[in-house]
């Protein structure tokens, strides 16, 4: 079983057996005509420019009026074959150069390719598919090949590396109940498609192609992105019951989805969402997110340590899909799972207690600095606050915004403009921590409760060893108090508090976080509905005392059991 | 004849796929060349190439500066400006 997260595009979910599509790879090497070659190279060039412009024509009229925006995308794709600007490129390429149509066409179109990829618009970055999808076409007829496109006979999931508009269409009209994607974001055609035709669909996976094999198991989660790879049992259960509840649950929706997170006493819940990639933003706020309590930047470290622009350009994306509404960045917090030996350069014997996260970014200062710069320089076009992850001992702190506010002073000189204020604030994740929160409260803006490290650190539980996980209860009554004083130091001190943690997700745990005084929490954007649906039916006054219940008892088994009875009164379709 | 227009992109999505798409094929019912590019800015494209239009990134309330040089210059352009202010037909 493996878990590849991408970008969500098209809700649902599917679980099927994988088709792989492999795209064929067309190598064009350099090569040129003779002199006296040339002009019937030129005709070559021409004669599969109608060739191709015609099997497009084809391809708009088999699809025919159910699929309109499949065909204003071939139409487009028509226009750009036809452009006269492409054609004398090409031309003068073959006269002046003397390279084959072949050669020519690719290095003309790997030119315009390149120009819109980087695009600062997504939409238009996005249209560099586009322009691979016509070099596909136009080269398959200069080498005089043609494929057949695939007939499925059963119901299964299309794997490829990429999808051309036609292909996704004409297979959402077979058997085709799923779609997992390597490259493409929401606009590009996969995904606009998929979300016509109601197919759930993931994108931006990567390598999903390259890993999986045809008959492999796959399930795709249009609500989260996650695609799994060969599920084992329990998973797939909880993917089956998930897709049935989600059918039932988000077909009512759509007319909720604008309704305030209020209790029936009027008291109001801050609901926004954790992401991992800026092209989630939009979905959150699709769910009804008030803005980004969590920005987990890992994914950017991917590829090697990304540079300052890298950080920037996916803020900045973040800032503005928001408008105006808040993105609270959290520095890398990575570390102790799977990017670990990557980052920290060396093997430690007990991760979870090693140099990660914060520890890291203050041992390797080059690295932290451009992320602090980024965050720094994009607060110029929206709210933007930094969230440092990880803090055990004040020092950290300090250590940490000293180097903030000497990346500002660096950013002052250089004349790069900034919003006069930044907001600094830390996870409170470590039970060190969470115990002095009074002493700490006097340095920060914003406290936002972390709830996986900390209920892992404070019971000493690893939640993914099997032998172990039992053990791992957020609601132990020591957990809860630790979550109480942080709430009540907050409050006194007069700032933010919010919890970020997978605890407020789950629907169990609303009643009891808000009976604990949070009113603001961060979540995964899929969960927003649901828990916003426990809110609308409770009053602060039965969360309050499912509150002193919990913190009442003697074990966390008893409580579990109780919020599970009290929550499934709420939802009866979930549990 | 050579003919100078400007003009500000007031359709909702700005010069994507299907309002470059309507301008190319406006710009090609007439025999003039037709050329646009950022007010102020040196770079001019095409109006008859797709790629040309749609790689100058034009985005609602971008101002755009139009030339048409050739027999029905003044035509092409009156065309052309009607097509920009009934937003390509969009809303």
């Amino acid at each position: 079983m493996e878990t590849i997260k991408g970008i969500p595009v098209s809700p649902g979910i599917s679980i099927a057996d994988v088709a792989l599509l492999r795209s064929d790879n067309l190598r064009i090497h350099r090569r040129f005509v003779a002199q006296e070659d040339v002009e019937s190279e030129v005709r070559r060039f021409e004669q599969a420019v109608r060739k191709a412009s015609r099997d497009l024509e084809v391809q708009i009229a088999d699809l025919g009026e159910e699929f309109m925006i499949a065909t204003q995308v071939l139409q487009t794709h028509r226009g750009m074959l036809n452009d006269p600007g492409l054609h004398s490129d090409v031309i003068s390429r073959i006269r002046d150069n003397q390279f084959t149509a072949a050669y020519a066409s690719s290095i003309v179109l790997g030119e315009y390719h390149d120009r819109f990829e980087q695009m600062e618009s997504e939409y238009l970055s996005e249209r560099s598919h586009d322009i691979k999808d016509i070099e596909r076409q136009l080269l398959t007829r200069i080498l005089g090949k043609r494929r057949r496109p695939r007939v499925f006979q059963e119901n299964v999931t299309v794997v490829a590396h990429n999808l051309t508009p036609s292909q996704t269409a004409s297979m959402a009209k077979e058997m085709v109940i799923g779609f997992a994607v390597d490259v493409g974001g929401r606009t590009s055609h996969t995904a606009i498609l998929a979300r016509a035709l109601q197919v759930p669909a993931v994108v931006g996976l990567k390598d999903v192609s390259r890993k999986v094999v045809n008959g492999d198991t796959l399930v795709i989660d249009g609500y989260t992105g996650e695609v799994i790879v060969n599920p084992d049992k329990k998973t797939l259960a909880s993917y089956r019951r998930k897709a049935r509840y989600s059918e039932k649950f988000y077909s009512q929706l759509q007319e909720e989805i604008s309704w305030p997170a209020e209790t029936i006493d009027g008291h109001e819940i801050t609901l926004s969402a954790n992401i991992e990639l800026h092209e989630e933003v939009a979905t959150a706020l699709e769910w009804g997110a008030k803005g980004i309590g969590l920005y987990r930047t890992e994914f950017l470290y991917d590829q090697g340590f990304p540079d300052e622009e890298l950080h920037f350009k996916a803020y900045r994306k973040a800032v503005k899909a928001l408008r105006g509404r808040e993105l609270v960045i959290r520095t890398l917090d990575a570390g102790a799972d799977k990017f670990h030996d990557e980052f920290v350069g060396f093997e430690e014997p007990n991760p979870f207690l090693g140099c990660r996260s914060i520890r890291l970014c203050l041992q390797e200062q080059g690295m932290f600095r451009s992320q602090i710069r980024a965050a720094l320089r994009v607060s110029v076009y929206g709210p933007v606050k930094i969230m440092l992850p990880m803090i055990s001992i004040i020092e950290e702190l300090r250590a940490a915004k000293s180097i903030i506010a000497e990346v500002r002073e660096e950013l002052e000189a250089e004349g790069v403009e900034m919003a006069p204020r930044v907001p600094v604030g830390i996870m409170v994740e470590v039970p060190s921590i969470a115990l002095i929160i009074d002493r700490v409260a006097d340095e920060v803006d914003f406290f936002s409760i972390g709830t996986n490290d900390l209920v892992q650190y404070s019971l000493a539980v690893d939640r993914v060893n099997e032998r172990v996980a039992h053990l791992y209860q957020p609601s132990h009554p020591g957990i809860l108090r630790l979550i109480g004083e942080v709430v009540g130091a907050s409050n006194r001190a007069g700032i933010q508090v919010s919890i970020c943690g997978e605890m407020c997700s789950e629907p169990a745990y609303v009643l009891l976080l808000m009976g604990l005084g949070l009113r603001h929490f961060s979540l995964s954007p899929i969960a927003i509905p649901t828990v916003k649906r426990i809110i609308r039916q409770v009053t602060m006054k039965e969360a309050v005392e499912v509150a002193e219940q919990c913190l009442g008892a003697e074990q966390s088994s008893e409580n579990e059991e109780f919020l599970a009875r009290r929550t499934s009164k709420l939802l009866p379709d979930f549990f | 004849m050579e003919v100078e227009r400007t003009i500000t992109v007031s359709n909702k999505y700005g010069l994507h796929a299907r309002a470059s798409t309507a301008l190319v094929k406006t710009a090609t019912q007439y025999e003039s060349a037709v050329r646009l590019g950022r007010e102020g800015g040196d770079e001019f494209v095409d109006a008859k190439s797709i790629l040309g239009i749609m790689s100058m990134g034009a985005e609602c309330g971008a101002n755009l500066c139009l030339k048409a040089e050739g027999t029905d210059a003044t035509d092409a352009l009156d065309a052309i400006i009607d097509l920009f202010e009934r937003k390509f037909d969009e809303e």
